[in-house]
């Protein structure tokens, strides 16, 4: 029963189908059927991302290593962006140097539905409309109207054949490309307003099919947008100067600087990124991570007005991403200086104050720590603590020290302590030395001779001097010893420290050493006087040696060339002044006419003249020779007594019974056989003075007596009676006062009237002088 | 004996002073005013100054102690001064100690002769300065720090006072040895 049913089934679909071709093959046979077809559009580039690249950041497929890569930032339209969700951008402009070149757009070009070949016309603006298309109203599928074009200011492959071609039915589905900085438009391509506002540009992009002669352009455009960024650098905070403060400033949580070039550093702030501490970075663009690619040079601009002044100094310091701050000496464009009100204060140190402004700048963006905290360049006044003063030689420490507890001025009475050094007669002071003893809180005395401080670039450090004022007594008194009223000012151009220049020394000593005669080897361009001499105003005749006194003020200037004031000056700590004495000397030599030392020529005087003697009548000397000069060297007005042994026959063999007794023969006035002293020999009788007129000889004579009978016989001027001091006795001839105008030289005569009876021979006597200074000495200046 | 030497160097030296003639010396007086507590020694001092003279000098320094001041020379005069120096003379001062206080001034002279040969004919000259002072304040205990004048050097013994000592105590020795020696046999026994 199956099998027959299957079997008819058979017959019966087998006979259907032959009756079903059969009538197909008779159509076919009576219809010719026909199509056409049409080149179309090419489509539109679509998927456009822009080079992003990073240094030393997290590898994406291993991110335990860092590695410099290249990754992408998608239009967002598309995909979903790597680094945020922005859009399109970079940090990277028209001519960064990516690994590549310059930074490159990528995008998938057109499919045209033939496989014709087909560019990319590409237009960049800086319009962003450009890419939204809605300024171009006119724009058609086949037209591309001029105003487009121009809009392309920045890319413009917007013109047909003049695109960029890509390999249709290419795999890559990016394998349309544009690599900027190829052309000068480009340089638009940056970032936007004051560096850190974004800036967008518009893209736009069609397909254009290469085929002849539809010219095809897709239907559609592709439009997006691409954003350039940067970011301001990390503000600067916590600007300190690197010195540190010495000795007992007044505040210690400000900022000091001795140097007028300090070194100065200061931190860096994520402020910007919300986080508050130290980065390793200047500026968060700096190449390894996102958007921040490449690494931004960062300049740091350091500006420093003087508070009184505004805007003095400019100070430009160029720091670039790899510099390490603290140890990168910058370069000034003026110092720090010191302005002319600068004061001392009571602490002994000089101050000025500065403000400051640091601006961290990357040559687009800045950011700036401006105006929020000031500065004092300091600098301490050296003290002078002591002044040794020395005759003896070249070393001070072997001479006197002007103790300045017993020196000051300010303590009242006589010198009676060790301020007081030796005079020597007939000279000034032949090696009068000082050493100054200053001691400086700053510790780095310098001269120039001895270099500056280890500071590269060296500061322009005013250099220390030492200054040493002597004056004479002046009625004004202390405190007047200044450098415009000193009687003799010297400058110390030698510097000893106690300690190594280079790491500076608390206690400097200024050496000066003093010639006699004006010497311009040791004390260059200061007002030369030589020593001072000896021999003028007595300060306090009570104090017996009545003496000279000087005053002394030594100062020195440190780097802010300002000075201490002298004793009673404002504020305190002065320098103090100092008073020294020389000491008493008493010194007359008797000299020939010519200043010739007697002894040194014939260790004789001649009495009565180098005439022949006549006996019993005056032999008063009438040759120039017959004058000796007695001056006084020492520097105290000298009473003279004089006194004369007998004459006694010394030739051998001539010599009589006949003896010359002074004192027997002595009869007051001329009618003695007297032996006088005389200061002329202008008549031939002694007792009678020459005229009025006469510019020498006013003295009356004396007759001298064997000892220990003497006669007082020396100069009165006015009513002081003595020899006065020799003012000029250093020149050659020395240039001492006569008796007609003062009292320093005195001149003798020895007239004699021999008895009667005297053997002829020659006779001796020996003469003696003595010099006793007078109780009073007078004030006067010689 | 001694005597007779005294004598004969008091000659001597008067021979030098008449021989000798032009000494022109400065004399300074180095040391202020002092303070002195009786009883205690204070130094004191002058400079003698022979710059521009050939010779050496003798010069003599005489106190003239009409206060209770006691002085004593470092170098006794009359002393030796070299030629071209400034040459000091220190010494020792002090006061007894009864010397009630108060302020004294001392005086003194020096008078120098040169040890040069003496030539030419005429009268020689001498110089003398007088009356010098030496200023002092006797006080109970001091007020202020004096001038400060080198302390007298420490002389060595002289070679003659050391060669005696020697020879003493050499023969102090050969006593001893010898008293020893005879000492010895005793014990013995």
């Amino acid at each position: 029963m199956n099998k027959k049913i299957f079997l008819i089934s058979q017959i019966i679909f087998i006979s259907i189908l032959i009756i079903f071709l059969s009538i197909n093959v008779k159509s076919q046979t009576a219809v010719t059927g026909t199509f056409t077809t049409q080149n179309t559009r090419p489509g539109t580039p679509i998927d456009m991302m822009i080079q992003q690249h990073s240094l030393n950041s997290s590898d994406p497929v291993n991110p335990n290593s860092k590695i410099d890569f290249d990754h992408a930032d998608y239009d967002n339209l598309f995909q979903t962006n790597p680094d945020d969700t922005l859009g399109m951008d970079t940090h990277m402009v028209y001519n960064s140097s990516a690994p590549t070149g310059g930074t490159l757009l990528w995008w998938n070009a057109s499919v045209d539905p033939e496989s014709n070949a087909v560019e990319t016309l590409l237009c960049i603006g800086t319009d962003e409309s450009v890419g939204t298309g809605i300024a171009d109203p006119a724009f058609t599928p086949d037209s591309l109207p001029a105003t487009i074009a121009a809009r392309c200011d920045i890319v413009n492959k917007f013109v047909r054949g003049n695109g960029i071609a890509v390999t249709a039915g290419s795999s890559n589905p990016r394998a349309s490309k544009y690599q900027f900085a190829s052309l000068a438009s480009e340089n638009k391509f940056y970032y936007g307003l004051g560096g850190t506002t974004p800036n967008t540009f518009g893209i736009k992009m069609y397909g254009h099919e290469l085929s002849t002669p539809d010219d095809f352009i897709s239907l559609t455009g592709y439009f997006a947008s691409v954003t350039l960024l940067n970011s301001k650098p990390y503000r600067p905070y916590n600007f300190t100067t690197q010195d540190l403060v010495l000795g007992n400033m007044n505040n210690q949580n400000l900022n000091f600087t001795h140097s007028p070039v300090p070194i100065i550093a200061w931190n860096l702030t994520g402020i910007d990124t919300g986080t508050i501490g130290e980065h390793s970075d200047f500026d968060p663009d700096n190449g390894t991570w996102a958007d921040h690619f490449p690494r931004d040079v960062v300049t740091f601009r350091i500006k420093i007005n003087r508070t009184e002044s505004p805007d003095l100094s400019y100070l430009i310091a160029r720091k670039d991403d790899t510099m390490v701050y603290n140890d990168t000496p910058w370069t000034p464009i003026a110092a720090l200086d010191w302005p002319s009100s600068t004061k001392l204060g009571a602490d002994g140190y000089a101050m000025t104050n500065y403000s400051f402004e640091i601006e961290a700048r990357d040559y687009v963006a800045s950011n700036v720590l401006n105006n929020t905290g000031w500065f004092s360049l300091y600098d301490f006044i050296p003290i002078v603590k002591q002044v040794d003063m020395s005759d003896t030689d070249s070393d001070p420490g072997a001479g006197i020290t002007i103790v300045p507890h017993l020196c000051d001025t300010r303590i009242a009475g006589p010198i009676v302590g060790p301020c007081r050094i030796t005079a020597v007669r007939k000279d000034n002071v032949q090696k009068l030395n000082f050493t100054i003893v200053t001691f400086d809180k700053d510790n780095d005395c310098q001269v120039p001779s001895q270099g500056l401080l280890s500071h590269s670039p060296s500061p322009p450090l005013k250099n220390f001097s030492a200054t040493l004022n002597l004056c004479n007594y002046t009625t004004s008194g202390p405190a007047s010893c200044s450098s415009a009223s000193a009687s003799f000012m010297y400058k110390a151009s030698k510097l000893n420290t106690n300690g190594s220049l280079t790491t500076g020394a608390s206690e400097c000593n200024f050496t000066l050493f003093i010639s006699p005669i004006l010497d311009t080897a040791d004390q260059p361009n200061i007002n030369l006087k030589g020593t001072p001499p000896f021999y003028v105003r007595v300060a306090d005749p009570t104090n017996f040696p009545p003496t000279t006194e000087f005053f002394l003020w030594a100062n020195v200037t440190s780097h802010s060339g300002l000075l201490r004031p002298g004793t009673g000056g404002t504020p305190p700590p002065a320098n103090p002044e100092f008073k020294w004495q020389y000491s008493g000397v008493t010194a007359a030599d008797l000299e020939t006419r010519s200043y010739l030392l007697v002894g040194l020529v014939t260790n004789k005087i001649k009495l009565g003249g180098s005439g022949s003697i006549v006996l019993n009548s005056w032999n008063i000397g009438t040759t120039l020779d017959d004058e000796y000069n007695l001056s006084n060297y020492g520097n105290l007005v000298l009473d003279v007594r004089w006194s004369s042994t007998n004459p006694t026959c010394t030739t051998p063999g001539t010599c009589g019974v006949q003896q010359w007794d002074l004192a027997s023969s002595f009869i007051a006035g001329d009618t003695g056989n007297n032996l006088d002293i005389d200061d002329d020999n202008l008549v031939s009788t002694p007792s009678v003075e020459p005229p009025v007129s006469s510019t020498t000889g006013r003295l009356t004579p004396v007759e001298l007596l064997n000892l220990p009978t003497t006669a007082l016989f020396r100069p009165i001027t006015g009513s002081v009676a003595g020899l006065w001091r020799c003012v000029g006795a250093r020149a050659s001839p020395p240039t001492c006062i006569n008796p007609s105008t003062g009292a320093a030289v005195l001149s003798t005569f020895w007239p004699i009237r021999p008895i009667n009876g005297l053997s002829p021979g020659t006779y001796e006597s020996q003469i003696q002088y003595d010099l006793t200074p007078i109780a009073s000495q007078p004030t006067a200046l010689t | 004996m001694k005597n007779i030497l005294k004598i004969a160097f008091g000659i001597f030296l008067i021979l030098l002073l008449i021989k000798s003639s032009f000494a022109l010396v400065g004399v300074a007086i180095t040391t202020p005013e002092l303070q002195l507590v009786p009883g205690e020694q204070a130094r004191w001092g002058i400079e003698i100054q022979t710059v521009g003279l050939q010779d050496p000098l003798l010069c003599t320094i005489d106190i003239h102690k009409t206060t209770p001041l006691e002085v004593t020379l470092d170098t006794p005069s009359p002393i030796r001064v070299p030629a071209n120096e400034r040459f000091p003379v220190y010494a020792a001062i002090s006061v007894p100690k009864n010397t009630p206080n108060g302020k004294y001034t001392e005086t003194f002279d020096v008078s120098c002769a040169s040890l040069g040969e003496t030539s030419g004919s005429g009268s020689s000259v001498k110089e003398k300065h007088s009356n010098l002072p030496i200023k002092y304040e006797v006080v109970s205990s001091f007020t202020r720090p004096n001038y400060t004048v080198p302390e007298k050097p420490k002389t060595p013994p002289a070679p003659e006072v050391v060669l005696a000592v020697i020879v003493v105590f050499a023969i102090l020795l050969i006593i001893m040895f010898t008293y020893l020696r005879k000492q010895k046999p005793k014990k013995k026994r």
